[in-house]
């Protein structure tokens, strides 16, 4: 051994190595131990001396009282026996016995084993994000969500998890970007630092320490702002731990929309795909934000798939996105050349957002509403746009294979519109052609049928949302 | 509870501090190599009280010219058992339960160990709040707690406990308080 080492493993065993064991025997022999005689000397004295005076009414801030007893303790069993409902790190929160070692359920596990209950204990999941010890059963974990489930519908909110990357911002790396590209981002910077209103935020950032440059989603803040007052944010990544903390910091500078309601790579129960399994609330009241549909597998009714947003070239070069970056196109940000250029996605997804709340809780006294019906078909007739039936055209990219969960197709379900898949068979039913442009076949068509099939821009849905009502559809013409 | 005991420990001096400080040296690098560590025989390391006895120093034979010194020393350590009753500051509270730390050791008391009359309560900062608004615990808050169980490790010592039992719970709001 180097002797660099310095001794860290030369601790020699003291003579008297039987006194720990001594007292412990002591100790749990009788439980009011003479453990004074034992004591060779007592350097808390002074401690209990203030402690007696304390409690002698000396400070009058000192709390005392009884405790106060329901028949059963929480989480113990009739006879005595624990359930141990959670672990932190590895003992059982009730009873402090050590978590035995075939206890270490698997996602797989644990939904296999939720007919045997009984097993008590034998299915736990791993609550890292809460916290890094804490390990809870599969029948606590099912509590928690439910009553985090009830508190969060209570407060008239519904349960909102957003992805990070592509979804409310875009990060490079410092070598994936040229020399040009860095001095122009650093231009950038400096020239937005100068622009900034007071109180205003920047949106593009070098982050030297981890070593790569971020730039948030246009409106971001806008829509955390205004989600967070009808949904209990989450944020759930792929990204790594400290890559999320430095990002929710950017996002959220004041800690007061998440309050470590950060869900990491680290802390999934898996790492190829996201799960609502540790997320505290119901299927039911969980709308999912994301730009990517295939890491949620188990979870796509809840979800609202926008467009991926790539400032970077190299964001847009990984996802065969050439050319499509934000910097590529001359800089041009989503929302910047209204009807004409790329939408604000967020506002969009906002919308959603905002329409479903309102759905979900207009009848929640009556029955208990699934917002993944609402997403997609409500089956309401008091809905802003019931009785409607529109086509997309040239709405949803033409390479999105599951066009029915971007935000517009969500936005018109959600408001009672209904959307017919084909002109040639359902043409004669439907009222509204919904388009970017004219020159399409649709829209074509539509001009034929004499004004019988209203032609409007994708902003009209947004409009709709915010009335709450079927706004006048001349108001939003599509370019010609 | 806290124990005054004689312990024995290697230090390794370097060649530099062969002078006429080098008891002192040797002194403060035990200070600075044992104070504050975690035993799980003895528990924590508060402070070394007295060191007594000092062998004569051995050249290591690893070419570095280094020496090697066998120390017994006296000290205070804070050990704590099953059942006793410490008194802690929180640190975080959370939905399952809250943190505390007595001295160096950590303590985590789950809700299953509040008295039922306490709610968990995130409208503001997190913590938990009994029924008549009265007592409320929260980071900076002083707790009495009993010790029901331990996760003894070679180096730390981490600890279950309760709040559930006559006279334990909030002793004082600390400094964000009523
Ligand atoms: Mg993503």
């Amino acid at each position: 051994m180097p002797a660099s080492a310095s001794g860290s493993d030369d601790d020699v065993e003291s003579s008297d190595d039987e006194l720990a064991s001594a007292l412990e025997a002591e100790l749990f022999a009788n439980d009011d131990a003479e453990v004074k005689d034992v004591a060779k000397a007592n350097a808390g004295d002074g401690d209990s001396e203030t402690k007696r005076a304390r409690e002698g009414g000396a400070l009058p801030r000192v709390v005392r009282r009884k405790a106060f007893r329901v028949d059963d303790a929480r989480g113990r069993g009739d006879e005595g026996t624990c359930a141990h409902p959670a672990f932190m790190f590895e003992i059982c929160v009730v009873c402090g016995e050590r978590k035995r070692d075939d206890g270490g359920g698997s996602k797989g596990e644990m939904r296999s084993g939720s007919g045997e209950e009984a097993l008590r204990g034998h299915f736990t999941t791993s609550m890292r994000y809460i916290h890094e010890g804490l390990t809870l059963s599969n029948a606590e974990l099912e509590k928690a969500k439910r009553e985090e489930k009830e508190r969060v519908l209570k407060d008239g909110k519904l349960t909102l998890i957003l992805d990070l990357d592509h979804t409310l911002l875009n990060s490079a790396q410092f070598k994936e970007l040229t020399q040009e590209q860095h001095d122009l981002l650093h231009q950038c910077i400096a020239q937005e630092a100068n622009g900034l209103a007071e109180r205003e935020r920047p949106m593009l950032y070098c982050l030297r320490h981890m070593g790569f440059f971020t730039k948030l989603r246009p409106h971001v803040f806008e829509f955390l702002e205004e989600v967070s007052q009808i949904c209990q944010p989450y944020v759930y990544t792929m990204g790594d731990k400290a890559y999320a903390k430095e990002m929710v910091k950017l996002i959220d500078p004041e800690g007061k929309i998440f309050h470590g309601r950060v869900i990491s790579n680290n802390d999934s129960t898996s790492s190829h795909v996201k799960d609502l399994d540790i997320v505290l609330g119901g299927e039911t009241s969980a709308v999912i934000v994301d730009d990517t549909e295939r890491v949620w597998p188990a979870n796509h009714g809840n979800l609202i798939r926008l467009d991926r947003y790539h400032f970077f070239p190299s964001s847009a070069a990984s996802f065969q996105q050439k050319g499509q970056s934000v910097m590529e196109r001359s800089m041009v940000d989503e929302g910047e050349l209204g009807s004409m250029g790329a939408r604000a996605v967020l506002l969009d997804v906002l919308a959603v957002i905002q329409s479903a709340h309102r759905s979900y809780f207009k009848h929640a006294s009556i029955e208990e509403p699934d917002v993944r019906t609402l997403l997609v078909k409500p089956d309401r007739i008091d809905l802003p746009l019931s009785g409607v039936k529109f086509v997309m055209s040239g709405v949803t990219p033409l390479s999105d294979r599951n066009p029915e969960r971007h935000p517009l197709r969500l936005l018109a379900s959600t408001l009672g519109a209904e959307f017919v898949s084909s002109i040639e068979r359902d043409g004669d039913s439907v009222t509204h052609v919904i388009a970017r442009s004219s020159g399409t076949d649709k829209v074509k068509w539509a001009k034929k049928t004499g004004g019988r099939v209203l032609i409007v821009e994708p902003s009209w849905l947004v409009a709709c949302a915010q009335a709450n009502t079927r706004v006048s559809e001349s108001l939003y013409p599509i370019e010609t | 509870m806290f124990f005054h005991v004689n312990l024995e420990r290697n230090i390794t001096l370097e060649p530099r501090h062969f002078g006429a400080r080098m008891r002192a040296v040797l002194e403060e690098k035990l200070r600075h190599e044992v104070e504050g560590t975690c035993s799980g025989r003895y528990g924590f390391i508060v402070m070394v009280t007295r060191v007594d006895d000092v062998s004569e120093g051995v050249v290591v034979d690893d070419g570095t010219a280094r020496a090697k010194f066998h120390v017994k020393y006296d000290c205070v350590v804070f050990r704590p058992f099953k059942g006793e009753v410490v008194d802690a500051v929180v640190t975080q509270v959370n939905k399952f339960g809250f943190f505390a730390e007595a001295g160096p050791l950590q303590l985590f008391v789950s809700n299953a160990l509040i008295t039922e009359d306490m709610q968990f309560d995130s409208s503001g900062e997190n913590c938990y709040v009994s029924d008549d608004q009265q007592i409320r615990i929260q980071r900076d808050a002083s707790v009495r707690v009993r010790i029901v169980g331990m996760r003894i490790d070679a180096n730390d010592i981490f600890c279950i406990a309760t709040i559930k039992d006559d006279y334990l719970g909030l002793i004082d709001f600390g400094s964000g308080g009523l």
